[in-house]
C-alpha cells in the first residue's frame, strides 16, 4: 500500500477509526488537510493507539483459517468522548416490533425525552435517525446510521430498548484508517472517507468489534479491546430454528399423480356375480383435482384422517358422476401397521378400511370389492378383497371392509421409486413431527436434522403452516438405514413438550457454500434499506445458516477467484447448529493449501478473502532485500520453528450421495447418507517417527472420483511440501507492501539464514507470507515467511578450504581462508566471548579422514577480502595443512562451544533439509 | 590407505530420502560410498568400433570382411584423467578351410602426439608407444565369435592407439573392439585424482557427533559429476584400416584398402561429396549434447585439404550443428553441440559427408565423437 511509502520520505501516518454508530472520526492527531468523511459531523483527536499490540493477520495451515490479531485503541476522557460514553438519559421500549426494512414508523412506548437534537436514537447496536415524531412514534426513519446496519428489533425484549445514547458497546464494528501526514501536520487527500472515493488517500488497516470496554485504564482514557474480523468465523452458528414438540401423529405427503382403483363386483344369495353393471371398476385421484376440490401440492403433508376424507371424497364424487346404481362409501379409515427395520420397530399405515352403505339392489346379497392403489407409485401390490354385508333386506347396518396391505407406502416402494428415477419421496407412512417454532420464520428446508436432546433424526419433508413446521419421512439417525426396510421412526413417548431445533444441509459449489455461509441471515439477498445493502448478495441459505456478512466484510471476487482456482467444482455438503465455519470449510481450505483471512485489500478496505497457503510459486511482487530489514529492535530475522514435517494427510470425508454411487460402495449399509474415510499418505509410506498426521474434515455432496484424486493431490502436495518448510520472522520497514498470503521473493545475506546449497549466508528464493503485522507506534511490519529449506539449527556446518597458512603445514601461526568465512568465524568467537575455539583439520580423500587433527583460533580479522585466523595452538596434525586441498570445520559436538553446537551434528535432533 | 568400493550402488528406500531423515552419518554416508562405488564400477565404453573389412582380395566393402593378414587400425582416444586401467576386449571369427583353432597377433600403441606417421619409441609425444605385444592370443575356436581381454594402463595424455592384428593361422573377421575401464576394487586416498574425484573415507563423519559439514554435501555431487565427466563415452564411431599405400585406379589416385572413400574421376571439374555413414544415438533425458569429436582422415592429393568433409549432427528437437572435417593425415579435433528434447528417448543423428578433389580421393580412417554427459 502506498500509503506506508510516506515513512520512507520521513513523513508519518496519521491514525483514525470509527466506531459503528457513532457520530464521531477519533483521530490521532488534528486531521489538516482533508475533510473527515461525509457521514459525519464531528472529529475528536483523543485517539490513541500505540498501546496496542501489533495488528495483522496470519493463517493456521492446519486449519485453514486466519487469525485476525486483536486492536486495543483508547479514547482520551474528553467531553466528546465523555458525552458518549455516559449512561443514556432517557430510554424507552418498542411498542411494536420495528422490521429492518420499516422506514416509516417506529412505535415505541412514550417520546417523551427521547426527542433530542441529533434526531437518531440507538436501537441495539443500530443507530436510527428520524425526521418527525409524535408521543409514542418517530417517523421518517433513517436506518443504520454511522456504520450500523438495519436489523429487525423486536418489541418487549431487551434488545428492543430505544436510547438516546448507544447502550451497547461490544459488538459494534471498529474500523482503523490511516493517512499519510507530512512533516508539517497535513494529511493528504481531499477527504478522509470513505476508502476509495474520490480524493481520498487514507486506507483501512484493521476492522473488527468491540470485544471489551469501554473501561477507564488508569490512565483518564476510555480502553476499547477488539477482536479481528475474521474471528466470528470459529463461533459456532446458532440453531435456526427452534422449537416445541407437539404431539406426534400419523400421516405423510400426498401426491396428485397418486390413484385408488376400486373394482365392485356385486353378488347374489349364491356369491356369484349378479352381472348387469358389475362387476364395475373405477380410478380416483384423491389428491388430484375432481368435482368441488382442487389439486394438492405434490408432496403436501397429510394426516391420515385428511388423507381419508380426501379419499371418501374422491369415489363419493366419482359414483355421482357415473350413470347407474352404486352403494355409498360410508366412510374411510387407515389403520396403523407395523414393520421392523434392523430390529427397530415403526409404524406405517398398512390397512385401509371402507364402509360402505345399503346396497343398491335389493338383489344384491353382497359385495365384493377390489382395490388397487399406485401409493406404491408404480409398483402395485397385489389385490385384496373384502366383503360388506349389505344383502336383501339387511343392509341397513353396513359392516367395515378391510383392504389389508400398504396402503400408503412401505419402505420397500422407496427403492422402487429412486431405480425408477422418480423424484418424488415415498415410503413416507408413520408419524408426523411438528414443531411449535419460538420464532416465526419465512421459510424451512425440506430436507434436514431434527434435534431433540441427543436424538438426531433426519426428515425427507417439511411444511410450515404459520408458526408450526410438520415434518414427516423420519428417520432415526442413530439406526442404520436399510435400503429393503425402509423409513420410519416411532417418536417416544415423552417427546411431546421437549424443545428441539432443526439442523439443515445445504447441496453446492464449494465456492457457492463459502459465500452463502459467509453470508446468509435468512434475509433476502441484496435487500437494501434506506440506501443500506442489508443483506449480501450471497444471503441465499436460511436463518442459522450463515454469519450474515454484509457485501463489505466479503471480498467475494477474490474468493470466487481463488476457490475456482484452486478447488474448481467440487460440491459440498455444509450445514447445521453448533458448528462453524471452521468446522465446516477449514477442512477443505488447508487441503487446499489455502486460507480465509480478513486483511487490506486493493481497493484498501479490510475484508475477508481466500489467501494461498502453499510454497508453489514462481512470481513475487516483492523482493526482499538486506536493505529493508529493519535492526533496531534487535535481529530482524529469527527463525520462529520448524513447520511441522507432515508424513501423512487424514482427509475423512463425510459424503452425502446415494447409495449407488461406487465411492461409497464401502459404507453401502448407510444407504442415503454414507461417510467414507479416506488416507492419503507418502507413497510406501506410514507415519513416521517425528512426522505428524494432518487431519482435515469435509463433506462432499455426491462425490466424484475426480474430486477423491484431487483430494489425494493436494494430499500429496502437503506432504511433500512440509518436509522442507520453516517459518522466519522477518522485520521489515514499513513501506513493503507485503500481505498475508502474498508470495514474496527473498535476496538477503544475513547470516541468520544459511543457505548450505551454496555455502553462503543468507537465503535467495521465494516465501509465502503467512502472517503480517504491523507496529502501530513505528510502523515496522513483520512478516511471518514460510521458506523453501531452512535449517532447524543454524545451517550445515562450514568447511573451509585453506588457502595459505604461515609457519609450517603441522606448526601453523595464521590460516587464511576465503573471506565469505570470516562472519561465520567472527560470531564464533564473538559467542564464545573472544575465548579460542576449536576448528577440526581434515584433507578430504586424504589417508584417513578423521586424524583427530585441529586447531584453536583467537582471532580473526578480514584483510582485502581473506579471513585471516590466528591460531592460539593446534594438535595432532598428522595431515599437514594443504594450501587448497585440506579444510577447517566444526569439531563434534563434544568439543563444541555453545555457538558452535547450533550447527549441524550428527544425531543432533535436526533433519536433513529442514 | 586404501578404500574397498561397494560393489553395488545402495538405493535408499523413497521414503528414506523423500521424508528427509533425522541429521546423522546416514543418509550421507550412504550418498558418499555410493560415490566411492561410482568410481570403481562405472565402466562407459572409451571406445566401441566396428571395423570395416581390410582388403580388396576378400570381398571388400562394408560387409565384415575375413582378413588373412595383418591390419592396422589407428584411433583417437579421450582417456580418463586418473591413468584407470582399461580393459581392451577384442571379437574375432576365424575361418579356416577344415576347421580347427586359430591364433591372433595382438599389439597395441598409443602415443601422445597427433601424427599417426610416426615410427616406434619411448617418446609418446613423438612416436608410438608400445602399450601391449605383439602378443599372440590363445586358440580361438574356429567358426564362432571369441572374445579376447586384455586390461592395460591407459595414459591420460594419450590422443590415439594404434591396434595391430595379424592371424597366424588364417583368415577371420574382426567383428568388434571395445575398451572400458576396468573394475577398480581397491581405491588408493592420495587426496585429490586428477578427474576430480575425493575418495570417500568414513571415518571422519562416522565418529559420534560428527560435523555435517557442506564439504561432505557437496562431495556427493562434485564426485558424481567428475567421475561423469572424466569418462569419456563413446558415442558413434567409423574406423577403417590405416594405410598410407595408395594406388591407381581409371587414373584416379585412391587407397587399395580402403573400404568407403571417396573417388573423384580423372576427368571431373568439380570436387564430389558423398555420405559414407550415418548414425543414431540414443541420450536419455539430456537436454544438451556437446560432442568432442577426434579424427583422421587422409586424401591422395598432394596437399592438406580444407574441408574434406563435415559431420552434421541433428538433435531430435530439430537443432543442427556441423563440423567441417580435415584431410590432413593427422589427428583433428573439434566439437558439436545440439540440443534435444530431453525425454527419456532423446536421441542424435549423426552424418558423415566427405569431399574427394578431381582425380584424387578422400579416405577416412577413423572418427570418434566422444561425449561427456553435463560438460
Amino acid at each position: 500500500m502506498a500509503i506506508w511509502d510516506a515513512y520512507a520520505y520521513g513523513w508519518n501516518v496519521n491514525y483514525f477509526a470509527t466506531i459503528a454508530g457513532i457520530d464521531a472520526v477519533w483521530t490521532e492527531a488534528y486531521p489538516q488537510g482533508p475533510t473527515i468523511p461525509p457521514a459525519y459531523s464531528q472529529w475528536e483527536p483523543s485517539l490513541v493507539v500505540d498501546n496496542s499490540a501489533e495488528i495483522g493477520s496470519s493463517v493456521d495451515r492446519s486449519t485453514g483459517m486466519g487469525q485476525g490479531l486483536p486492536f486495543t485503541f483508547s479514547l482520551l476522557s474528553n467531553p466528546i468522548a465523555r458525552g458518549f460514553m455516559r449512561q443514556d438519559q432517557n430510554r424507552t421500549n418498542l411498542d411494536v416490533t420495528l422490521t429492518a426494512d420499516e422506514t416509516t414508523t417506529m412505535t415505541v412506548q412514550s417520546t417523551a425525552g427521547l426527542i433530542n437534537a441529533n434526531s437518531y436514537v440507538h436501537v441495539g447496536l443500530e443507530c436510527i435517525g428520524y425526521s418527525g415524531s409524535t408521543g409514542t412514534t418517530l417517523t421518517g426513519l433513517t436506518r443504520g446510521l454511522f456504520g450500523t446496519l438495519p436489523a429487525t428489533h423486536y418489541a418487549g425484549t431487551v434488545a428492543g430498548q430505544v436510547c438516546d445514547r448507544p447502550d451497547v458497546w461490544r459488538g459494534r464494528e471498529v474500523r482503523l484508517y490511516a493517512v499519510p501526514m507530512g512533516p508539517d501536520g497535513v494529511c493528504t487527500g481531499a477527504v478522509l472517507g470513505p476508502v476509495g472515493a474520490a480524493g481520498c488517500e487514507a486506507v483501512e488497516v484493521w476492522r473488527g468489534s468491540i470485544d471489551q470496554g469501554p473501561y477507564r485504564d488508569g490512565n483518564d482514557r476510555f480502553t476499547f479491546e477488539c477482536l479481528a474480523l475474521d474471528r466470528i468465523l470459529t463461533n459456532p452458528l446458532p440453531a435456526g430454528v427452534t422449537g416445541t414438540i407437539l404431539p406426534p401423529y400419523l400421516g405423510g405427503p400426498v401426491y396428485p399423480d397418486q390413484w385408488l382403483s376400486i373394482t365392485l363386483d356385486a353378488q347374489n344369495s349364491g356369491w356369484t356375480s349378479i352381472g348387469g353393471i358389475y362387476p364395475f371398476g373405477f380410478t380416483v385421484w384423491p389428491f388430484a383435482a375432481f368435482t368441488g376440490y382442487t389439486a394438492i401440492a405434490p408432496g403436501t403433508l397429510m394426516t391420515v384422517p385428511d388423507q381419508a376424507a380426501r379419499v371418501q371424497a374422491a369415489v363419493t364424487a366419482k359414483l355421482a358422476s357415473l350413470s347407474g346404481s352404486y352403494p355409498t362409501l360410508l366412510g374411510v379409515t387407515f389403520h396403523p401397521g407395523y414393520g421392523s427395520s434392523n430390529g427397530v420397530d415403526y409404524t406405517r399405515m398398512s390397512t385401509i378400511e371402507l364402509k360402505w352403505g345399503d346396497a343398491p339392489d335389493s338383489t344384491i346379497k353382497g359385495m365384493r370389492t377390489w382395490v388397487d392403489t399406485s401409493w406404491n407409485k408404480g409398483n402395485p401390490w397385489s389385490t385384496n378383497f373384502g366383503f360388506g354385508n349389505g344383502g336383501i333386506g339387511s343392509v341397513k347396518n353396513p359392516e367395515p371392509m378391510q383392504i389389508s396391505g400398504y396402503w400408503t407406502n412401505g419402505s420397500v416402494l422407496v427403492a422402487s421409486n429412486e431405480s425408477n428415477g422418480s423424484t418424488a419421496l415415498s415410503g413416507d407412512g408413520g408419524y408426523l413431527v411438528q414443531l411449535q417454532l419460538d420464532n416465526a420464520t419465512a421459510a424451512v428446508p425440506t430436507t434436514g436434522t431434527l434435534i431433540i436432546d441427543t436424538m438426531a433424526i433426519q426428515y425427507g419433508h417439511a411444511l410450515l403452516q404459520g408458526n408450526v413446521v410438520t415434518l414427516s419421512t423420519l428417520w432415526d439417525l442413530s439406526q442404520p438405514y436399510s435400503a429393503n426396510t425402509g423409513w420410519g421412526w416411532n417418536p417416544p413417548a415423552d417427546v411431546t413438550g421437549k424443545k428441539a431445533s432443526l439442523q439443515f444441509a445445504q447441496q453446492d459449489l464449494a465456492v457457492n457454500c463459502v459465500l452463502k455461509l459467509l453470508q446468509s441471515s435468512g434475509g433476502t439477498s441484496g435487500d437494501v434499506v434506506g440506501g443500506v445493502v442489508v443483506h449480501g448478495t450471497n444471503d441465499a441459505w436460511p436463518v442459522g445458516q450463515g454469519y450474515g456478512l454484509p457485501d463489505q466484510h466479503v471480498d467475494a471476487q477474490n474468493i470466487q477467484d481463488m476457490l475456482m482456482a484452486k478447488i474448481g467444482t467440487m460440491n459440498l455438503l455444509v450445514g447445521g447448529s453448533g458448528v462453524s465455519f471452521q468446522d465446516q470449510i477449514g477442512g477443505l481450505l488447508l487441503l487446499s493449501q489455502t486460507a480465509i483471512v480478513a486483511r487490506p485489500d486493493k481497493t484498501g478496505t479490510v475484508r475477508l478473502g481466500i489467501v494461498d497457503t502453499s510454497l508453489s510459486g514462481s512470481y513475487a511482487e516483492v523482493t526482499i532485500y538486506d536493505k529493508h530489514l529493519l535492526c533496531a529492535a534487535g535481529e530482524p530475522i529469527t527463525a520462529i520453528r520448524k513447520r511441522d514435517r507432515v508424513t501423512q494427510v487424514v482427509a475423512s470425508l463425510a459424503a452425502y450421495s446415494k447409495s449407488t454411487n461406487p465411492l461409497l460402495a464401502p459404507v453401502k449399509e448407510f444407504g442415503d447418507y454414507g461417510t467414507a474415510n479416506y488416507t492419503i499418505q507418502m507413497p510406501g509410506g506410514q507415519l513416521e517417527v517425528g512426522g505428524v498426521q494432518l487431519s482435515a474434515n469435509l463433506s462432499l455432496s455426491d462425490p466424484k472420483s475426480t474430486d477423491i484424486a484431487k483430494i489425494e493431490g493436494w494430499g500429496s502436495a502437503i506432504i511433500q511440501q512440509s518436509q522442507y518448510v520453516m517459518s522466519m520472522e522477518f522485520r521489515v520497514v514499513p513501506w513493503l507492501p507485503v500481505q498475508t498470503g502474498d508470495l514474496v521473493g527473498i535476496d538477503v545475506t544475513h547470516p541468520a539464514l544459511w543457505d548450505w546449497r551454496r555455502g553462503v549466508e543468507g537465503f535467495s528464493g521465494y516465501a509465502r507470507c503467512l502472517g503480517a503485522r504491523r507496529d502501530l507506534a513505528g510502523g515496522a511490519l513483520i512478516l511471518e515467511l514460510l521458506i523453501q529449506g531452512g535449517p532447524e539449527t543454524l545451517s550445515l556446518c562450514p568447511a573451509a578450504t585453506v588457502t595459505a597458512f604461515s609457519g609450517g603445514s603441522t606448526t601453523p601461526i595464521v590460516i587464511y581462508c576465503d573471506g565469505r568465512f570470516y562472519n561465520f568465524f567472527y560470531q564464533m568467537l564473538q559467542a564464545n566471548n573472544g575465548a579460542a575455539c576449536r576448528l577440526y583439520h581434515y584433507w578430504p580423500g586424504k589417508g584417513t579422514e578423521n586424524s583427530g587433527g585441529y586447531v584453536e583460533i583467537n582471532d580473526v580479522q578480514l584483510v582485502s577480502g581473506v579471513c585471516h585466523l590466528t591460531v592460539s595452538s593446534y594438535a595432532n596434525l598428522t595431515e599437514s595443512l594443504t594450501v587448497g586441498l585440506s579444510r577447517l570445520t566444526l569439531p563434534p559436538t563434544p568439543y563444541c562451544t555453545d555457538w558452535q553446537s547450533l550447527f549441524s551434528h550428527a544425531e543432533d535432533g535436526s533433519h536433513w533439509g529442514a | 590407505m586404501a578404500i574397498t568400493p561397494g560393489t553395488k550402488l545402495v538405493i535408499k528406500k523413497a521414503q528414506e530420502i523423500a521424508v528427509f531423515p533425522a541429521m546423522s552419518a546416514q543418509p550421507l554416508q550412504n550418498a558418499l560410498a555410493n560415490t566411492n562405488h561410482l568410481y570403481g564400477y562405472f565402466r562407459p565404453l572409451l571406445l566401441s568400433w566396428s571395423p570395416m573389412g581390410s582388403s580388396p582380395a576378400y570381398n571388400p566393402g562394408i560387409t565384415p570382411t575375413f582378413i588373412p593378414d595383418p591390419v592396422v587400425y589407428v584411433v583417437p582416444v579421450l582417456p580418463s584423467q586418473d591413468g584407470l586401467h582399461y580393459d581392451f576386449m577384442w571379437t574375432l571369427f576365424p575361418k579356416i578351410a577344415g576347421g580347427g583353432t586359430s591364433r591372433f597377433t595382438l599389439q597395441v600403441e598409443w602415443t601422445s602426439g597427433v601424427d599417426p606417421t610416426v615410427g616406434t619409441g619411448s617418446t609418446p609425444a613423438t612416436k608410438w608407444v608400445n602399450l601391449y605385444g605383439p602378443a599372440m592370443t590363445s586358440p580361438l575356436t574356429d567358426s564362432v565369435w571369441n572374445t579376447r581381454t586384455i586390461s592395460l594402463v591407459l595414459d591420460r595424455t594419450a590422443t590415439m592407439l594404434r591396434f595391430t592384428v595379424t592371424a597366424v593361422d588364417g583368415p577371420y573377421t574382426l567383428g568388434h573392439v571395445a575398451v572400458q575401464p576396468s573394475v577398480i576394487t581397491s581405491i588408493t586416498t592420495p587426496a585429490t585424482y586428477a578427474s576430480g574425484f575425493l575418495p570417500f573415507d568414513p571415518s571422519f563423519i562416522s565418529q559420534a557427533r560428527a560435523p555435517i559439514n557442506t564439504e561432505m554435501v557437496d562431495r556427493c555431487k562434485t564426485n558424481a559429476l567428475s567421475v561423469l565427466r572424466d569418462r569419456a563415452q563413446c558415442l558413434a564411431s567409423l574406423v577403417q584400416p590405416y594405410t598410407t599405400t595408395t594406388g591407381s585406379l581409371g587414373g584416379v589416385s585412391y587407397y587399395p584398402r580402403g573400404i568407403m572413400q571417396v573417388m573423384n574421376g580423372s576427368a571431373a571439374s568439380a570436387n564430389f561429396s558423398q555420405t559414407i555413414g550415418m548414425a543414431a544415438a540414443g541420450l536419455p533425458a539430456q537436454k544438451t549434447f556437446t560432442g568432442h569429436v577426434r579424427y583422421l582422415i587422409n586424401d591422395t592429393a598432394p596437399s592438406v585439404f580444407v574441408g574434406a568433409g563435415t559431420l552434421t549432427v541433428t538433435g531430435d528437437d530439430g537443432s543442427v550443428n556441423q563440423l567441417s572435417l580435415d584431410s590432413t593425415g593427422q589427428l583433428e579435433h573439434g566439437v558439436v553441440q545440439v540440443t534435444t528434447l530431453g525425454n527419456p528417448d532423446s536421441f542424435v543423428k549423426v552424418q558423415v559427408d566427405l569431399t574427394a578433389k578431381p582425380a584424387y580421393s578422400t579416405y577416412l580412417y577413423a572418427l570418434i565423437i566422444f561425449w561427456t554427459p553435463g560438460a
